[in-house]
């Protein structure tokens, strides 16, 4: 069984100023991981995302996939063809990593940042993946708009309800 | 995803090399102290630049910590056996580099113009600046007398107490073309592992560079360059002792205010952590030495990792 793990920072995405959109993306990530999985691990901590995945994947062993909370257009079959890939990735446009699938928590290093999808393809041998609900990470309004289309249900509502206001 | 690092020269040179290979080099501006910059049988020299770029090159001398790879002592003997200025040591290689910056000095190029052409030149992706074009000099003020930088730290070993650092010219200097585009365009600033008085403090005392860091909107992140309270090399711990009252992490944090988020320290140094916490700057523990490639590069990852977070 494969676990998997949510960083999410709260209070984090300070770029859109939003904090409940920043949950609503969650949701729906959540929401697709619940379909494959049944539950998700979501871990914070005061440093770098890489070092709270470090910490919460200690206690962990076996397959794990790492999916970060700010793709709200994910999909539960993106995540299984993800997790079926390992040791797999995706990248972000600009380079850095939205998710990660290892066959053993064990394998993971801390390489979150800029440029970080080719260091996390080098270190673990990973398969670059092009899953668009995956790639496409959500960090600005712009980004927002040009995925609109194909929002998770719960982001979806929740702009809905912003444009009603 | 564009990173701008304040350097000095061995240290900082080896963190470099870490982080170019962590990332795209072409996306990184090292930003590189000058106040160390002397003339040498009339030769302009800048040892941090030439630090920088010989280790971005792979040319640099990695056991010896400075200077070029292969180097030869020719060019230095004869001036000796002549009764000439022999106390700085310029290798064969090292001097073809001053002999074409003086030419291009005298000649009315800037420094930062002829270091961008010195980095093309050897294959240099990354963009190498001066803090400054114009003349800004480290002074030593010690109870033996008030010296140069190299007088103090080359041909007095810098042994003598320092009482004070100060930076001639600092006032009146601007920063270097390029040096606030890179810190403004920066997804993230950080100031390599060295020494913070005499390396990265004459960068800092360019008012303009403080300024535009103290105004950051994006994380800034210090390497510690103690392990167990000690310097790795030179008088960083000593002079933080005498100026700073003390060698914890925290007292290099306090190098920085206001200009710093994080400051990675070595886990030798995990103790002052809390302490570091207290100046409300986040400590990130982590292994700091960088004997090897492996090394200098996972310091550098972790630096990354320090500030990322979807």
């Amino acid at each position: 069984m494969t676990a998997y793990v949510i960083p999410y920072r709260i209070g984090g995405k300070t770029r859109l100023g939003d904090p409940k959109l920043a949950l609503a993306m969650l949701s729906d990530v959540t929401d697709a991981v619940n379909e494959v999985a049944g539950e998700a691990l979501l871990v914070d901590g005061p440093g770098g995302q890489g070092e709270a995945v470090a910490g919460a994947l200690a206690t962990l062993s076996g397959p794990v996939t790492i999916v970060n909370a700010d793709v709200p257009c994910v999909t539960s079959v993106e995540l299984e063809q993800l997790t079926a890939s390992a040791p797999a990735i995706v990248a972000a446009r600009d380079g850095t990593t939205n998710a990660i699938a290892l066959r053993d928590a064990d394998d993971f290093e801390p390489l979150y940042g800029p440029g970080s999808a080719r260091r996390f393809a080098q270190r673990l041998g990973a398969t670059r993946l092009a899953l668009p609900g995956l790639r496409d990470d959500v960090d600005t309004w712009e980004d927002l708009e040009r995925v609109r289309d194909r929002l998770g249900k719960n982001t979806r509502r929740y702009l809905s309800r912003l444009v009603r206001m | 995803m564009k990173i701008a690092v304040l350097t000095g020269g061995v240290g900082g040179a080896r963190f470099l090399r870490g982080l170019v290979d962590a990332v795209d080099p072409a996306q990184v501006t090292a930003i590189v102290n000058v106040g160390d910059d002397l003339e040498v049988l009339g030769l302009a020299v800048s040892p941090d630049l030439d630090s920088v770029l010989y280790a971005l090159a792979g040319v640099a001398d990695e056991e010896r910590g400075w200077g070029r790879a292969d180097e030869t002592w020719n060019a230095l003997e004869s001036v000796e056996a002549l009764g000439g200025e022999s106390w700085f040591r310029l290798g064969d290689r090292d001097l073809g580099v001053h002999l074409v910056r003086t030419q291009a000095r005298n000649a009315g190029q800037s420094l930062s113009a002829v270091t961008a052409r010195l980095a093309v030149a050897l294959g240099v992706e990354t963009t190498l600046l001066p803090a400054t074009d114009e003349p800004l000099r480290t002074w030593l003020d010690t109870p033996n007398g008030s010296f140069a930088f190299q007088d103090w730290f080359v041909a007095r070993r810098h042994r003598d107490p320092v009482d004070r650092v100060r930076f001639e010219g600092a006032a009146s200097a601007r920063p270097a073309p390029g040096v606030l585009d890179a810190l403004h365009e920066a997804a993230l600033i950080l100031l390599a592992p060295s020494n913070p008085f005499v390396s990265i403090g004459p960068i800092l005392a360019v008012e303009r560079i403080r300024s535009a860091i103290e105004r950051r909107r994006v994380p800034c992140v210090a390497v510690s360059p103690l392990i167990a309270r000690q310097a790795v090399k030179g008088p960083a711990a000593v002079m933080l002792q005498r100026l700073q009252g003390g060698t914890t992490a925290a007292h290099v944090a306090q190098c920085y205010p206001g200009l710093i988020d994080v400051l990675m320290i070595d886990e030798a140094d995990a103790a002052d952590a809390d302490a570091v916490s207290a100046l409300g700057i986040r400590p990130l523990i982590t292994r700091t030495l960088m004997r090897d490639p492996t090394a200098r590069r996972r310091l550098a990852e972790a630096a990354l990792d320090a500030v990322a977070f979807a």
